[in-house]
């Protein structure tokens, strides 16, 4: 009996011990935030303090009711009370749900995807900004530039969409810098991995305090354009992802583009699984694609790696970040062709210059 | 009775200490950095996602079976015919792993030389790129084995049926180039459509098909006069879309090393067995 428990307090103090060791191996540090925090990480340095509170003014600008939570319905008060303790309940599960789940996702390499949001940290945002801040700058002026061939602005027009493009490249890297750093902590606190999307969003609100309704349609249209082309490569890039690997006919391949163009869900179609994922593929129900299958094919299809919530990392596309001239202007009434003209005989000297540089 | 409390204790404790072991083990491997690599993680580098030779041979002999159904679905096989291209579809598998075998002796040797370890991944990489890209390309013994097998009128209902499935993904890899042009210098929905449609007559599909499809495609995009790109695109988008292009020139040994690109002198690239047919 005495040897026994000489075994139990051994085992204790080895338990205890390994409870309380720290390891490298398993990487979790996070911040747990209040919810209302969420969606506004406090930023570090002395341009992110100030950036992101003007972008939220000046480029944020919603109609107060678009953001304003609708109006609650009058209750008794003992329904009052009762669903009070009900989200007391509901929070405290859902804290609860979060810190298993970070720790889950530190074990598992961030698999998990608990809404838990690290604080900026400055020295990660310099990082950031180190690695990816000229990705940044591509993005907003090849966006700017393309908003001028479509709408085709004034100078003066332009010249106010692109202050906004300082203070929106600002925001959106440190959207990015966050979700790089709670994923070097083990920590997926957003699947948003396309830069380019959140900078068109938030110049589509800037041309709609900027330029005319026509000129706004237009951006839009095209937008709405770009989404759908998107979505129709990324449905048939999967369908022929899965091709390779089932070895479908024709009809299955066009029954398959059919159900994933139904069921489409934006996390499937992250670039960087379309060309490098392999054996992975979105989590299509398998309700929706095995009477799609013959036997074999359903066969294969069970051993497939399905996934929900890998971060496949972001998609900046496939330079290292190019230098963007500065919009040319002859005069303010230049048009955009003439300052982005097609042929390099029509362009003004600075573009012309930079063209060169690139072809070289 | 105390036998087998003392036992039960004693147990418990060794199970404890062997968890603590591993744990301990792990940890100093983190720390320390790696000491010697194992058959196991050879395998992992080279199989990937299957994990290990065993698991990678039942997923290519499941892939043969696909491959022999569609062609039976296609042309209609006999029974000899599907054993005829079972057999050469094993003799794929085989062959894939006579090459592993000889690189997991190379590796054997080298494996406790962190330097010589390192340069073992240019023999691992063809490996991978043919892991990923399937065995029943078109140098396969089973595709050469097809065209021997099946009757000329089999063979051009099958090369029909192929022939929409190479369109299919031609047209997929086509769309890959210009959504990556529009993620890093946006187009119009005419520029993107004459791009495409330019993509589409001037390039081919890939003799290969996996993760480097990209790489594959843009070497041959880089090819294509200039001029056609320049009618399409502005100054800002062609800039960006040239430096793009400018990385291929650096990259093309690269893919011939992996067999992504045929060599210069390969016939079978300008007419294949399958195209010989068409031809006709």
């Amino acid at each position: 009996m005495r040897k026994w428990a000489h075994g139990a307090v051994a085992s204790a103090l080895l338990l205890t011990l390994l409870a309380t060791q720290p390891c490298n191996a398993f990487p979790v540090d996070f911040v747990l935030i209040e919810p209302g925090d969420r969606q506004q990480p406090e930023p570090q340095t002395q341009e992110a303090r100030e950036a992101p509170a003007e972008v939220q003014e000046a480029v944020d600008a919603q109609p107060a009711a678009e953001n304003a939570k609708p109006e609650q319905p009058r209750r008794g008060i003992v329904r009052q009370k009762a669903a009070a303790v009900a989200e007391g309940a509901a929070e405290a599960a859902e804290e609860v749900g979060q810190i298993f789940g970070n720790l889950i996702g530190g074990l598992l390499g961030g698999r998990a995807a608990p809404q838990v949001q690290a604080k900026l940290d400055q020295n990660a945002l310099k990082q950031f900004e180190v690695q990816y801040g000229r990705h940044f700058d591509q993005i907003v002026k090849t966006e700017l530039h393309f908003i001028r061939v479509v709408c085709q602005p004034t100078r003066q027009q332009y010249d106010a969409l692109a202050a906004d493009g300082k203070l929106i490249r600002t925001k959106v890297l440190n959207k990015f810098a966050t979700i790089q750093q709670d994923m070097n902590r083990g920590i997926q606190s957003s699947s948003d991995n396309d830069t380019r999307k959140p900078v068109s969003e938030d110049l589509l609100k800037s041309a709609k305090r900027h330029l005319t309704v026509d000129q706004v349609a237009k951006y839009e249209s095209e937008l709405a354009s770009r989404d759908e082309a998107r979505k129709t490569f990324s449905v048939q890039a999967t369908t022929a992802r899965l091709d390779r690997k089932l070895v479908l006919n024709a009809e299955q391949r066009a029954q398959i583009a059919r159900v994933l163009n139904e069921n489409w869900k934006e996390s499937w179609g992250s670039m960087q699984m379309i060309m490098y994922g392999g054996d992975s593929f979105p989590n299509v129900p398998d309700s929706k694609i095995l009477p799609l299958l013959t036997e074999t094919q359903k066969k294969v299809w069970r051993t497939v790696n399905q996934q929900n919530r890998v971060f496949w990392g972001f998609n900046v596309g496939m330079d290292q970040g190019i230098i963007i001239a500065d919009e040319q202007w002859d005069d303010d009434t230049a048009s955009p062709e003439e300052a982005t003209g097609k042929e390099p005989a029509e362009q003004p000297a600075k573009a012309k210059e930079a063209s060169t540089e690139a072809s070289e | 009775m105390n036998h087998r409390r003392y036992s039960t204790g004693r147990l418990i404790a060794i199970s404890t200490l062997l968890i603590f072991n591993a744990w301990a083990t792990q940890c100093t491997t983190a720390v320390f950095g790696q000491v010697g690599f194992t058959d196991e993680q050879f395998e992992q580098w080279v199989f990937q996602q299957y994990g290990n030779a065993q698991t990678a041979r039942v997923r290519l002999k499941e892939s043969l079976e696909l491959y022999t159904e569609d062609v039976d679905l296609a042309c209609g096989l006999s029974d000899a015919q599907k054993q005829k291209l079972r057999l050469a579809g094993r003799g794929d598998i085989e062959r894939f792993f006579r090459a592993y075998e000889v690189v997991k002796k190379k590796f054997q040797a080298i494996r406790n030389d962190q330097q010589k370890a390192n340069q073992i991944f240019q023999d691992i990489s063809p490996l991978q790129a043919q892991m990923t890209s399937g065995l029943f390309d078109s140098d396969s013994l089973l595709r050469k084995c097809l065209v021997n097998t099946i009757s000329r009128e089999q063979f051009l209902k099958y090369h029909k049926f192929d022939e929409e499935r190479r369109r299919f993904h031609h047209e997929s890899k086509v769309g890959l180039i210009v959504t990556m042009l529009d993620q890093s210098a946006p187009v119009t929905t005419e520029q993107r459509r004459q791009l495409t449609d330019l993509l589409l007559r001037e390039t081919r599909h890939p003799r290969k098909s996996g993760q480097y499809d990209y790489y594959v495609m843009m070497h041959q995009v880089a090819k294509i006069d200039k001029a056609k790109f320049r009618k399409i695109l502005d100054n800002i988008q062609w800039q960006v879309f040239s430096q793009q292009l400018g990385q291929m020139g650096n990259i093309e040994q690269w893919l011939k090393q992996n067999g992504l690109l045929p060599d210069d002198d390969d016939d079978s690239d300008v007419l294949l067995p399958d195209e010989q047919v068409a031809a006709e």
